[in-house]
């Protein structure tokens, strides 16, 4: 059996995490649904209204995170991009297929501004990644920003987007295209490593 | 496929086949058309990897209680499909709580044998005779190594060196060593094969070493 003996031992990394669930290890799958479900489900709650639904595709990205755990490559992604691109794709087929409530594109942004006691500009200047995406979403035009969550989150088509907000198929596509080019270019996700 | 790439409308397509929010048949088209383009597979490849990327910009939120037991239960379900097996694995997500707040140790056991693969097998890492971290693998031929290493250390980062029966050295790459720092890599041979592990500085010097004597005897879990 496995020992840490009395050595300091560490958490596993994400990605042994995720070894050690592709062989299914009991323990490593208990952690890696405790490390990860407050992102999953933080994600899945910013798509649909409903919080019940929410759980929903939460469930169901972790099950699905554990049932293909064997196929993750740390060489294409990390461990949290993987789980919640597993997240993004269930909640579309909730909210394509299963018609689940869409929640409003842009509020969980303003969720995430209003979440904590520290100014939101100081906590872009020392944040990580997420705080600087949030930052740089906020930058964009409310249009532009709106259009780029609906068809990258939500997984809209330029033509539902247009629907949506009862605007020309052009102007939504228009919108999406310079939201996310200036998304790209922003000088605060410019370092991240993609 | 012959495509005008200052097109709008081909601009648009090229954006909405990255976003995933094409039919099949356009799909299709354009999927024929990155086989041959490698200016437009690259542009598809920046685009998807910043929706990927924007997955990340959602808050945290908290689930409702019971949600954990929810998800661990639907595993269980899956992993195999009796009342024990749930039992057994709600057990774990127990004490593995109760470990975790006292001594903040994650310990990777199987408390049962799984499906797939019957054990995790692990042999001590040694330096000057001190134990100063485990290998872990699962035997077979497509293996993986988890490599912990407790011991504090001057150096940070060593190359994982796999020396095979037949004396052949296969690198495994560079990673982080010592202070609890833990990783994994793919096994490119099979487990019998393996005479030993090493952990090289950027030196040269053999930091730590599963050693060759105990090779032969991994242990099962």
């Amino acid at each position: 059996m496995p020992s840490f003996d009395d050595s300091p031992a560490p958490s596993l990394s994400d990605e042994a995490l995720v070894a050690a669930m592709a062989e299914r290890h009991d323990a490593a799958t208990v952690a890696f649904v405790r490390r990860y479900q407050r992102r999953v489900y933080g994600l899945a709650r910013a798509l649909v209204n409903d919080a019940g639904v929410a759980e929903e595709i939460a469930q169901e990205s972790l099950v699905k995170a554990w049932r293909y755990a064997s196929t993750y490559d740390p060489r294409r992604a990390s461990v949290e991009r993987w789980v919640l691109t597993i997240t993004r794709r269930v909640a579309i087929d909730y909210l394509r297929r299963r018609r689940a409530d869409p929640r409003d594109p842009v509020e969980f942004l303003n969720v995430a501004v209003a979440s904590s006691d520290v100014p939101f500009d100081e906590r872009v200047e020392h944040g990580d990644l997420r705080d600087r995406l949030q930052a740089a979403l906020l930058d964009l035009p409310e249009e532009q920003r709106r259009a780029v969550v609906l068809a990258s989150l939500h997984g809209r088509t330029a033509a539902e987007v247009a629907d949506l907000e009862g605007i020309p198929l052009g102007t939504s596509k228009t919108r999406i295209r310079n939201g996310l080019l200036k998304l790209r270019a922003h000088p605060l996700l410019e370092k991240e490593p993609q | 496929m012959t495509v005008d790439h200052h097109d709008p409308d081909f601009l648009s397509l090229r954006l909405e086949y990255a976003l995933g929010t094409i039919d099949g048949r356009q799909r299709s088209v354009l999927a024929h058309h990155l086989d041959e383009c490698d200016e437009c597979a690259r542009e598809v490849a920046r685009v998807a990897d910043l929706v990927d990327t924007l997955t990340l910009s959602a808050p945290d939120a908290e689930p409702s209680g019971g949600f954990e037991s929810r998800v661990l239960h639907s595993i269980a379900r899956e992993a195999r499909p009796s009342p024990r097996r749930a039992r057994v694995i709600l057990a774990v997500a127990a004490t593995a709580l109760a470990v975790l707040a006292t001594i903040g140790v994650l310990r990777v056991t199987s408390i049962q044998p799984a499906p797939r693969h019957a054990t995790v097998v692990d042999l001590p890492l040694w330096s000057h005779h001190q134990k100063v971290g485990t290998v872990y693998a699962s035997p077979g031929s497509a293996s993986w190594v988890v490599v912990v290493s407790f011991q504090r250390s001057a150096v940070h980062h060593v190359d994982c060196v796999v020396v095979t029966t037949t004396g052949r050295l296969v690198d495994l790459g560079t990673f982080a060593y010592g202070s609890g720092a833990s990783w994994w890599s793919a096994l490119p041979v099979a487990t019998d094969h393996v005479r030993e592990i090493r952990l090289v500085s950027p030196t040269g010097s053999i930091v730590a070493s599963s050693g060759t004597s105990h090779w032969g005897s991994w242990s099962a879990s």
